[in-house]
């Protein structure tokens, strides 16, 4: 199949001319990493031999590096946001003052902070989306209104574990000693990872586990005794109320992953588990007074940024209609 | 630019060899061995690798935005803003395809999502430059994209004559109305009217198709 992808059929789909069939054949092979690559430097080439309009690149230089130059030295996405939970420490003055207080404040805080000693803490808020590196390299993304508690001392040295609440995708760093990652939940089960990339759901109403790549191992509490899956890449574990598991497949596990790009991935969802999702994430109540109309189900894929968006279109999509209350907290939908 | 000298590719293009310190901006044309000069010269020196981005990318890039938003400065401004943050943001060093893949990918998801904004309601740049770009950001199909432009291409192929001549001349051409009336002979009203018609033509048609494939789409 690969074989008839040439140059030729791919300028042809550039310049808006290639089939149906032809254009599912370029994504099937586009997938293939070597071939996105194949396919933007065909996509160079056709188009320098097509050019629409010769763009100022001097011009486009210049700027580019008056406005570099007016950008703070070292600006850094993650810096700029562990300044936000940096106390500002005062410059002069009054040290004594200010040293007698913190020691207080040490002193009978202490207890009550030392989680914040510990561990560092990050958080997001409803709607929030945040991109962390752990200090092994390892990559997390935390989901709006979830948590995630690192160990400040000892992390990667003698264990990796985190501890979370909501919902994370993480990327895990292989070490040299074959290190254990553990996530820990604050429902009846954890993960231990081997080096993989996967997405764990932890919410109040329901809990899950997808694996996109790798071996991940998940320890959990079935009535008092322990138990242990082992997930092969595709399965994706639910925890129902009473905290059993099931084990299914999934086509798609990368699905499971497509809040990191604001995207939302519904297959058979019904309108209540949705509206479960925007609780969760963006803190917003919405209620539906018609039962029949709550277990109706969406498929679909949608990209948006807010709750608003969504829920616009959603709403729009289904031609529904709804209403808000007059704090605006909570809506109200109908057909 | 000792850089610019080395970086001159050869292959891929049975042309006249080089003639002069510009033929990189006149012929840009690069195999992919010449990614490698790229990686080399960012390593020696940021700046000089920048510089060396823009003259064999920009213009491709710009050419390429283009035919989703035809709009020349809107195009220019998508560009420069992914050279801006793979700058800003030391890109260079983790990127793992190649650049040409990243900007592309980069370009291309921008303009998709400032196309999808624009068709769906009367949005500015601001609201493409608040979607974070972001490596794993790809869309359902690549044929997406292509798709989306071809259609752009072809509604405004659709408009009638003296519509799509004003609606051009405003939005590639970056003219203002009062421009625009002077230069064919019709009044500030019309050229206003046209524009307006054109606009909701445009969004009409587009939105036809896409806004069931972009927003639901699935299966």
């Amino acid at each position: 199949m690969k074989d008839s992808i040439n140059k030729e059929l791919i300028f042809n789909y550039f310049s808006g001319n290639a089939t149906a069939l032809e254009k599912d054949l370029i994504d099937q092979w586009s997938t293939d990493p070597q071939a996105r690559e194949q396919l933007f430097i065909w996509l160079m080439e056709w188009e320098n031999q097509n050019i629409q309009y010769n763009a100022d690149v001097e011009q486009a230089i210049a700027r580019h590096f008056e406005r570099i130059n007016d950008t703070p030295v070292g600006f850094d996405i993650e810096a700029e946001r562990a300044a936000v939970r940096t106390l500002a420490w005062p410059a002069k003055g009054k040290s004594w003052l200010v040293a007698a207080a913190v020691t207080l404040l040490v002193l009978s805080g202490g207890w009550f902070a030392r989680d914040h000693v510990r561990y560092e803490i990050y958080s997001t808020n409803f709607g929030q989306i945040q991109r962390l590196v752990l200090p092994d390299g390892s990559k997390v993304v935390l989901n709006a209104n979830s948590t995630l508690r690192v160990p400040r001392f000892g992390f990667g040295e003698t264990t990796r574990e985190v501890y979370m609440t909501g919902e994370a995708d993480f990327s895990i760093t292989h070490t040299a000693n074959h290190q254990k990652f553990i996530v820990h939940t604050a429902k009846n089960f954890d993960v231990e990872v081997l080096g993989t990339e996967f997405n764990v759901y932890a919410r109040p109403r329901r809990s899950r586990v997808v694996l996109n790549k790798g071996k991940v191992k998940l320890h959990y509490l079935k009535g008092s005794e322990t138990d242990q899956i082992v997930m092969q890449p595709g399965d994706l574990v639910t925890f129902d109320s009473p905290g059993r598991a099931s084990v299914k497949k999934t086509l798609n596990p990368a699905n499971y992953s497509a809040w990191k790009a604001h995207r939302f991935v519904f297959e058979n969802e019904s309108l209540r588990e949705i509206c479960d999702l925007f609780e969760d994430n963006f803190g917003l109540k919405i209620r539906i007074p018609d039962s029949t109309l709550a277990a109706q189900t969406i498929s679909g894929s949608f990209t948006a940024l807010n709750a608003e968006e969504l829920f616009e279109i959603l709403a729009d999509d289904s031609g529904l209609t709804y209403s808000r209350s007059e704090d605006g907290k909570v809506i109200t939908l109908d057909y | 630019m000792d850089s610019l000298e080395l970086s001159d590719p050869q292959e891929d293009d049975p042309g006249p060899p080089g003639r002069g310190p510009d033929r990189l901006a006149r012929r840009p044309e690069f195999p992919a061995e010449s990614e490698m000069l790229l990686k080399k010269a960012f390593e020696s020196d940021t700046n000089t690798g920048m510089e060396l981005l823009f003259r064999w990318y920009y213009r491709p890039l710009c050419s390429h935005v283009v035919r989703y938003v035809s709009s020349k400065e809107i195009a220019e401004d998508i560009v420069s803003e992914v050279f801006y943050k793979f700058h800003r943001d030391k890109a260079f060093t983790h990127v793992e395809t190649s650049f040409r893949n990243y900007l592309f990918s980069a370009v291309r998801y921008s303009a998709f999502d400032y196309a999808r904004a624009e068709m769906k309601r009367n949005t500015s740049l601001e609201h493409a430059e608040y979607v974070t770009l972001q490596p794993e950001q790809q869309p359902d199909h690549i044929t997406q994209y292509e798709d989306l432009y071809n259609d752009v291409q072809n509604a405004i192929n659709t408009l009638p004559q003296k519509q799509r001549r004003v609606y051009l001349m405003h939005r590639y051409e970056g003219k203002k109305y009062s421009e625009i009336a002077a230069e064919l002979g019709v009044s500030y009203r019309t050229v206003e009217s046209q524009m307006y018609t054109a606009m909701q033509e445009l969004r009409r048609i587009i939105k036809a198709k896409w806004l069931f494939t972009l927003l639901v789409l699935f299966n």
